[in-house]
């Protein structure tokens, strides 16, 4: 059964801008691991205010692809543009600095620190005067009221910004994640397999999470195995299969099954 | 009973301790602070000379090179690392401090030169973990027998005894208020200070602890996971050296013999304090406490009259009960 | 939370409960045991008047542990309280200090120390002096030596002597060609007995043919040794500083094809050297008494105890052992050495 259009959420004020130029766009994508060819020359783009789900088999090039586009690894032939210019990302880094932020399956946060302390890793702030420069004492207050503000902003319900991130529920725990992505003004955020590990409740919390992200002006792409769920927060939906881009769907207009015949090979797109 | 009374001063008191409790459990010590109470009930018990002021200095005397020691094995072990060299790293400045001052090199000279040995010594074996990523457990091993061999070519193989005061000061005792105090202590007590702070307040604290919680998470972050690393391993041997001074300050001489069991000694004591050998948990003031748990039990053994065979029994229950406790308190869910 | 967590590993909240009884159990006992030992092991023999604190170098060598056996019979013989400590190995004099100051604490009327390095052990034992402490050395000095109330050890130089007279006689018209092999050169106990030895010897050490280090290793011994056959296959004379170096000596030259071309001499006094006399592995051992610095000592501590004078030096005696008897130099058979030896 295909889900009925009109359960989808009321459209947001900000409707994605396909006669725009794409935010983040890659022709040709070539990449090989010895004699695997995991992307056969793949395509891709981003337009500002869409989230864009892609979709695909096991072995399909997603992750490659999401590898490539965060600067994990590094196209064999191909062109990235960003906001148009040619990029070449040297390393995760590089491509953070350019704006682009990537939520990795496994999170990348140290369970032990606090909120406060995981949003700020590698960005801390440090006191003004003389405690900061000398003593390089952090302004720990004040980041804690910048996290606070942050999550609230993000509707993310967590009491305690002190709290260690290990005793977070799953789905906080990818709320942080994102929160993390997101705060620091960033172009793009690309979210690998966000509900993987939810249960539905938490789950629907990251897709309110990812709609709230992109309401704000930040295109998010989001890998998921789940149909349902990238039929409910996906503007746009990317099919890739066999290392390609094998069609593009659009929720309002094709049904579940068509993107399955996609993944297959057994429709075109 | 109206909702809106003021709390009474008991109900804050208690409330308050809730808290204090609360925060020490939260941070590994309140174990190790609830056993040296026991120690000192039990053996303040059994032998009325124990439960002194002068005893207490005493311990602390003691336990004050291990404590240090401690201090950096637990930096290490935070960045998940181990440090099997340390004991024996510190003989070496020891010896290499004694002998450049009975050579008649000026005492700052000789005892920089400590430093630099100690330090040097961090600095290869953090590269060799960092950069060539060979497992600290085998590059510490191997250090071990690199400064025991140095110590012992250096030393001729024999005590370097008759050194200039200077280098002994940290073996001697100021009086404050008519107490006399082991100075050593307080250089010991200087080094956890700037460690706790560096550890609490700094960016580089929060980055040591990601790095030993979640190394990948910390790289992908942003945190320069290396020169973390490296100045870990170099940090901690800065704080050798300073062991060193307090080990010529006890003993008197340079002995290229000491040192052999001090880097296990200091791993127990991180331990009992509730570092974590996995890293990325516990707090600085913990390994200090737990040197003093240890040193407190073989003092109070001692003045009781245990022979020297059981106080090894001893210890070593005293380090399986330690982790029991500790795995009690914490629950399952932290590792 | 869910009425019965199962865990990713499979395990459900009942282990879990189970896991806690036994941790809780298990601190339970561990604790109790651990007051058991304070108590148990302390308190016994409260009512002793005198309480005597004996710490030796460390306990993973059979020479101390042959002291430790004499002084506890001799504590039981005469009712003194011992407590027996020692450093965690062979170098350790930081837990011996440890153990001076603490047996001041718990006011002892005597210290007896083979102390680990003679230098470090002085201001503890000074303030254990002051307190009024009896401090008794065995086996190696104190330095300043005036440290301590009296000094019980074998007469290190005396014995060397005796392995020199009897080697330059054992030697026979012979030009010697001597090797020496030394322990830790700084060491009281090396100079000592090389001192003795060249004395009795009527030779210079530069008149050695060979002078090696060995730390009274055995391994390193038999190294040097085979490094030495090599260069100066004349060799017919070695000076060892202990016995394992002898037996290091003794297999380089069995090796060497030279057993009896060339004379051991040592010094020790165990029963493991005593038979290689007795099998003509070494030329002359000499005879330490690690029993008999215990008794003494702690006679002395008693004697202290009771406002008598002790002496400042007690030789407690280093007697040859060869089963080859040289004119005009005393000595004992090994049958009788094997029972007066240690080990």
């Amino acid at each position: 059964m295909t889900m009925p259009s009109a359960t989808k959420p009321r459209r947001p004020a900000f409707s994605p801008d396909y006669n725009a130029e794409p935010v983040l766009q890659a022709s040709g994508l070539v990449k090989r691991y010895g004699r695997v060819t995991a992307l056969d020359g793949a395509d891709f783009e981003l337009y500002p205010n869409e989230v864009l789900a892609i979709v695909g088999d096991n072995g399909a090039g997603k992750s490659t692809l999401i590898k490539i586009l965060s600067g994990a690894a590094i196209p064999d032939a191909g062109e990235i543009r960003l906001d148009g210019q040619v990029v070449h990302f040297r390393n995760p880094l590089h491509a953070r600095e350019l704006g682009i932020e990537t939520v990795f399956q496994d999170l990348a946060l140290a369970p032990g620190l606090d909120i406060t302390s995981n949003l700020f890793l590698g960005r801390e702030e440090r006191m003004p005067g003389l405690a900061g420069r000398l003593f390089r004492k952090l302004d720990k207050r004040a980041m804690q009221r910048q996290a606070a503000a942050h999550m609230q902003s993000l509707k993310i319900g967590i009491r305690s910004m002190a709290q260690a991130v290990e005793t977070l529920s799953g789905g906080q725990r990818q709320g942080v994640a994102i929160a993390r992505a997101v705060s620091w003004g960033r172009r793009i955020v690309i979210m690998d397999e966000p509900t993987a590990a939810l249960g539905v409740q938490e789950s629907a919390m990251v897709l309110d999470l990812i709609r709230t992200v992109r309401d704000r002006g930040v295109p998010v792409v989001v890998i998921s195995h789940s149909l349902p769920q990238v039929f409910e927060v996906a503007d746009r939906i990317q099919v890739m299969r066999l290392g390609r881009r094998v069609g593009i769907a659009f929720p309002e207009r094709h049904t579940m099954d068509d993107v399955v015949g996609m993944i297959t090979g057994a429709r075109a797109g | 009973m109206s909702a809106t009374a003021a709390p009474s001063p008991g109900r804050r008191a208690r409330h308050a301790a809730a808290l204090a409790a609360e925060q020490l459990r939260a941070a590994g010590l309140l174990g190790p602070i609830l056993a040296i109470l026991a120690e000192i009930a039990i053996f303040g018990g059994l032998a009325p000379r124990f439960a002194t002021t002068r005893n207490f200095l005493l311990i602390a005397e003691q336990a004050m090179e291990i404590a240090t020691l401690a201090i950096g094995q637990t930096l290490i072990i935070l960045v998940a690392g181990i440090d099997l060299a340390n004991g024996l790293v510190m003989v070496l400045a020891s010896v290499v401090m004694a002998k450049f001052a009975v050579a008649g090199v000026p005492l700052v000279v000789a005892i920089l030169a400590g430093f630099a040995v100690t330090a040097g010594f961090g600095l290869v074996e953090g590269v060799l973990v960092a950069l060539i990523e060979l497992p600290p457990f085998i590059v510490t091993l191997g250090f071990f027998n690199v400064a025991l061999a140095l110590a012992l070519l250096i030393s001729n193989e024999a005590s370097i005894i008759n050194l200039p005061p200077g280098l002994l000061a940290l073996g001697n005792n100021v009086s404050i208020g008519g107490t006399e105090f082991p100075v050593g202590v307080f250089a010991m007590l200087a080094v956890l200070l700037i460690t706790w702070y560096a550890l609490r307040e700094t960016a580089w604290g929060r980055h040591m602890y990601a790095l030993g919680d979640n190394a990948p998470a910390a790289r992908l972050t942003g945190v320069r996971v290396n020169r973390v690393l490296i100045s870990a391993y170099v940090t901690a041997g800065v704080i050798y050296a300073v062991a060193a001074l307090l080990l010529l300050g006890r003993t008197t001489v340079a002995n290229p013999d000491a040192g052999q069991t001090a880097n296990l000694e200091s791993i127990t004591a991180a331990v009992i304090g509730g570092i974590s050998l996995f890293g990325g948990r516990g707090s600085i003031v913990g390994p200090v406490l737990g040197a003093f748990i240890v040193g407190m039990l073989q003092n109070g053994l001692t003045i009781v009259g245990v022979d020297a065979l059981y106080q090894d029994i001893a210890i070593g229950l005293l380090v399986i009960l330690a982790v029991m406790l500790d795995r009690l308190q914490r629950g399952r869910s932290v590792r | 939370m869910d009425s019965q967590p199962v865990h990713a590993n499979g395990r459900t909240g009942r282990f879990d409960r189970c896991r806690r009884i036994a941790l809780v159990g298990g601190a339970a006992v561990l604790t109790v045991g651990l007051i058991g030992i304070g108590m148990g092991l302390g308190g016994a023999n409260a009512a002793s008047p005198i309480t005597v604190g004996y710490i030796v170098k460390t306990l993973n060598n059979p020479y101390w542990a042959a002291m430790q056996k004499a002084a506890q019979a001799e504590a039981k013989r005469t009712g003194v309280r011992l407590i027996f400590e020692a450093g965690k190995y062979d170098g350790d004099v930081s837990t011996q200090i440890s153990d001076i100051e603490d047996l001041t604490t718990h006011g002892a009327s005597a210290i007896i120390i083979a102390p680990s390095v003679s230098a470090s052990v002085a201001p503890a034992l000074r303030a254990a002096k002051k307190a009024g402490i009896t401090v008794i050395a065995v086996d190696t000095a104190v330095d300043p030596a005036d440290v301590a109330d009296s000094f019980v050890a074998t007469d290190n130089f005396k014995g060397g002597v005796e392995e020199g007279q009897w080697a330059k006689v054992a030697i026979g018209g012979k030009k010697p060609v001597v090797a020496l092999l030394e322990g830790t050169p700084a060491s009281s106990v090396n100079t000592e007995r090389l001192g003795g030895f060249l004395k009795g010897m009527g030779m210079t050490k530069s008149e050695a043919a060979v002078d090696l280090i060995t730390n009274g290793d055995q391994t390193k011994a038999l190294d040097a040794m085979q490094n030495t056959l090599a260069a100066h296959p004349d060799i017919n004379l070695v000076w060892t500083i202990n016995e394992p170096a002898a037996f290091g000596a003794y297999t380089a030259i069995k090796n060497a094809g030279l057993v009896g071309k060339v004379e051991i001499v040592t010094m020790d006094g165990s029963c493991h050297g005593i038979e290689g006399v007795a099998v003509g592995q070494f030329g002359a051992d000499v005879l330490q008494f690690p029993a008999k610095m215990a008794q003494v000592s702690i006679r002395e501590a008693i004697e202290a105890a009771h406002g008598k004078k002790i002496p400042a030096r007690v030789d407690t005696g280093e007697p040859l052992v060869t089963l080859h008897p040289q004119p005009g130099v005393a000595s004992i058979p090994p049958q009788q050495a094997l029972h007066e030896c240690w080990g």
